[in-house]
């Protein structure tokens, strides 16, 4: 859900670095025991972080295992700061990343390795590994963030050498590399999911609680993706700590994680909260005085009850639930447009209420009236506002409502092939596009950012290796691009630059670190712990016979695509149609994929042919400008996906049509 | 929060307008009789006094008692970050309000554009909250765009109470929260079953949520494992 939430103003990988110590009893504030940069510009984000990352006496929750969690700071524009926190209980203290990238794995891995060299080595030490990843440059969605900083002479000793790859967060989240589904997953039974999804769709204050925080926050963050491709657009605050405990008084709609010792210690008057659900993840129960469930429409939740029920797979089946959920109650929302040009094109509620079947019609005409709900007013406004500039989203929403569309009309009318070989082409130049010109934006940034900082030299990069994914574009049906010829020689070890700014002229990153860095999965399997292992799953280390998976990047989120123009500022709508989605632009989400049916499959392949060869005639609507130097790696996706992207297995579809 | 009670009602108010309107500053006028100075200035010169308000989570309140016919009533009146970035706030955001403080900026034509939007869907959705219209920052003749009598007017086609208030002069913002307070004290005397009056539904006081006690009967509760 986040996604919509992000700052657009996020030029370092992190905004600061504090270690605490636990806070004696009474005081508010954790004490600081180190922070980085140490003059960072905001002394009250320092404090939030302080009152954050001690929620509670940590203490008292665990003796033993060290916690991961992680909380929500929301500036004056509603934009959200993640802190990533590790605590440990040995030392009683918690070191704490505060930054606007949710990356979750690239922060709690830094984390791991940064308590590590704390342990063991000089505070000097500790600096210089800050200082490094600090100025480390932004990887792209999908490419890898890699990291290494070394010292093991003169008394210094430590070590930390990592690569971590940048989630996409337009793709659903999958059981086995998402935290905080899997936490989430695990933590709650499905009927409360099932109750948890349906008073989050009616904009309920949901609170959570948990004696573990760690397992409270990843439930908080997994519920607020449920609602994906809409964002949760009220009070979100995954742990709330023990002085801010009056906030769940809150009138408005909340997402809340109150650890169970700050609930238990307050003593609240229940009178006082007022109508609130409240999930003990704990004692596994849900209460509420609500009936939320018996609300939602009888198909829906009788779905949701099934497939919440017989769920297993790791991969992203679990996700994809609430996202047919979704598509089953607003899958059909373009049906509201109305207005003939882009400029008078408005939404009409009655008009897509008309058009809903009748089962569907009272819960829909409630969200959208007597208990009008903030998402769904903010993505049709959203979706609305990227129709009257021409495009139309093709993120995973809508490939679900097109698969949809499918089984329903398995005969689509040659128009509809047209309007299909425009989306993918559409998408794929905007793709190229917006990616070259974030990138060249974020470069900027980032060159300013060094002379300010009084750097001569540019920060640290290993931008340069993305070159080498072009290697393995081969198997990706959009190849046919010119881009990348001439850059495919280059051998990759001259690409990174290890010649570093001044915090780096004395680490003695070894031979074997760079080849780590370059190789790192050959190097963890031949000589790393067995930790390792499985942490670089790295296409650059796979050899280039094998066809690895074709990486669909996109630019980061804090630039936020529609601020850029596209490639088609033009209006695409073509007179009288009556398909408002006759093209996709790709805004914040990736149109990568194949859809699963084999019968789609042989269309795409069909109108992928057709786009380039389109492409190639050079249709007047897209006048390219010199092809920017980067790999056109848009493409089905078939890493992590393809098991969600396979045709749907029979069993998997009947069950769909049932719900049908 | 501590069990016992030292008042007879608690109302929940919600302060809804752009950001720069004075939000903050009527609430700190009222809660705590001062007003930022600074964070005025601020905002001439960087923008929204919100930026020093908001930081942390989003959301904050101010509470104050006051003494209505002889009934103490306990108010918390409500903020959040970033409403303007809605067209509509619908009607989900008033649902656990009694009373709703709608601020535009005398010197500033869209707060008032926005204002209007919003009260529409206030009046289409959320019938039972009380509401009233304030025109803040009325001190500062030379800058005015938005006339008293056309807001007035408007005010009263909408049927609602209407104050131009200073929080930087204290003028009106006294009376402003008194007649809110007033007004939900009136429909929660008259109608103590309303939707709004949260307080009647969710039982009795003094429940932690460990007890079993009387109240939880009242609720939906499902057991799963």
């Amino acid at each position: 859900m986040t996604y919509g939430r992000y700052r657009s103003d996020v030029a370092t990988l992190y905004d600061v670095f504090c270690e605490l110590e636990a806070p004696k009893p009474g005081e508010k504030l954790a004490p600081l025991r180190l922070q980085y940069p140490d003059d960072f510009h905001d002394p009250t984000i320092v404090k939030s972080v302080q009152q954050f990352a001690f929620p509670c006496q940590l203490r008292e929750v665990e003796l033993d295992a060290v916690q991961l969690f992680s909380f929500v700071l929301t500036d004056s524009n509603s934009k959200f700061s993640f802190g990533f926190c590790r605590y440990t209980p040995r030392t009683d203290t918690c070191i704490c990343f505060l930054s606007g990238f949710f990356w979750p794995n690239v922060f709690f891995k830094a984390l791991n390795d940064i308590s590590l060299v704390i342990g063991s080595a000089q505070r000097a030490d500790v600096e210089s590994v800050l200082t490094k990843f600090y100025h480390t440059d932004i990887p792209n969605i999908d490419e890898y963030l890699r990291f290494a900083d070394s010292n093991q002479q003169d008394g210094h000793n430590y070590r930390v050498v990592f690569a971590e790859k940048i989630p996409d967060h337009t793709r659903l989240p999958t059981l086995s590399s998402d935290k905080f589904f899997l936490e989430f997953y695990n933590a709650i039974d499905p009927p409360q999911m099932l109750a948890i999804f349906a008073s989050l769709l009616k904009e309920r204050r949901i609170l959570f609680t948990g004696r573990k925080v760690s397992t409270l926050s990843s439930c908080l963050h997994a519920v607020s993706m449920l609602l994906y491709p809409m964002c949760w657009q009220s009070v979100f605050i995954t742990i709330l700590p023990e002085s801010l405990i009056d906030m769940v008084m809150a009138p408005m709609p909340y997402l809340i994680g109150v650890p169970k010792t700050v609930l238990e210690k307050a003593r609240l008057n229940l009178r006082d909260i007022g109508e609130v659900v409240i999930v003990d993840i704990d004692e596994k129960t849900l209460t509420s005085p609500f009936d939320d469930v018996a609300a939602m429409p009888s198909e829906v939740a009788a779905f949701l009850k099934t497939q919440l029920r017989g769920q297993s797979a790791m991969d992203d089946t679990f996700a994809k639930n609430f996202l047919r959920a979704m598509v089953h109650l607003f899958g059909d929302y373009a049906s509201g447009f109305t207005g003939n040009t882009p400029t008078t094109m408005t939404w009409s509620k009655d008009r897509f209420l008309g058009q809903q079947r009748p089962q569907f019609q009272p819960y829909l005409e409630s969200l959208l009236g007597s208990d009008g709900v903030q998402y769904l007013e903010r993505f049709i406004h959203d979706r609305l506002e990227l129709l009257k500039e021409g495009h139309v989203s093709g993120d995973q929403f809508e490939m679900e409502i097109e698969e949809m569309d499918l089984k329903h009309r398995p005969i689509k009318e040659n128009a509809s092939d047209v309007i299909g070989v425009l989306k993918t082409s559409g998408i794929q130049i905007a793709n190229r596009l917006q990616r070259l010109k974030q990138r060249e934006i974020r470069k900027a940034a980032a060159r300013k950012k060094a002379t300010q900082n009084g750097f001569e030299q540019s920060p640290m990069s290993f931008d340069n290796l993305q070159w080498e994914t072009s290697k393995f574009q081969k198997s990706d049906e959009y190849d046919e691009s010119p881009m990348e010829s001439g850059r495919e020689h280059v051998p990759v070890a001259n690409l990174i630059d290890f010649d570093e700014p001044a915090t780096n002229s004395v680490t003695g990153l070894s031979r074997a670190d760079e080849q780590f860095l370059l190789r790192p999965a050959e190097h963890a399997t031949s000589r790393r712990s067995p930790l390792l292992t499985n942490v670089f799953a790295d296409p650059f280390a796979t050899s280039p016979e094998g066809p690895a998976p074709p990486l669909p990047s996109r630019p980061p989120p804090p630039l936020h695509a529609r601020n850029i123009p596209g490639p088609s500022n033009q209006s695409f709508l073509s007179e009288g149609s009556s398909a408002p989605n006759l093209l996709h632009r790709q805004s914040e989400h990736q149109w990568a994929r194949i859809p699963p049916n084999p019968y789609a499959y042989q269309e795409t392949s069909r109108r992928g042919q057709v786009a380039s060869s389109s492409g190639s005639g050079a249709p007047d609507w897209y006048a390219p400008p010199p092809p920017p130097a980067r790999p056109a790696s848009v493409g089905p996706s078939l890493s992590s996906q393809s098991t969600s992207s396979q045709p749907p297995s029979l069993p998997i579809r009947t069950k769909w049509e049932t719900f049908e | 929060m501590a069990g016992t009670r030292d008042y007879d009602h608690l109302f929940k108010l919600l302060i809804i307008g752009d950001s720069g309107v004075g939000k903050s500053s009527l609430l700190l006028r009222f809660a705590d009789n001062t007003f930022s100075g600074k964070s005025f200035l601020d905002f001439f010169l960087n923008g929204p006094i919100q930026k020093n308000y908001i930081t942390t989570i989003g959301v904050d309140f101010k509470i104050r008692t006051m003494d209505i016919d002889g009934q103490r009533v306990k108010l918390q009146i409500w903020d959040t970050a970033g409403q303007e970035r809605f067209r509509t706030i619908t009607s989900t955001y008033y649902r656990g309000t009694h009373g709703v403080v709608v601020v535009y900026d005398v010197t500033n034509g869209e707060s008032f554009g926005n204002v209007k939007r919003w009260l529409q869907e206030i009046e289409n959705n959320c019938d039972s909250v009380q509401k009233v219209l304030v025109g803040n920052k009325c001190e500062d003749a030379d800058r005015r765009v938005v006339l008293e009598s056309d807001a007035r007017s408007y005010a009263q086609s909408m049927n609602i109470s209407f104050f131009e208030t200073s929080a930087k002069e204290d003028k009106n913002v006294e009376p402003m929260f008194t007649c809110i307070t007033r007004l939900v004290l009136t429909a929660k005397l008259a109608n103590p079953s309303a939707a709004t009056s949260q307080q009647n539904r969710s039982g009795g006081g003094g429940v932690s949520l460990r007890d079993n006690g009387p109240n939880t009967h009242q609720k939906k509760k499902c057991k799963c494992g």
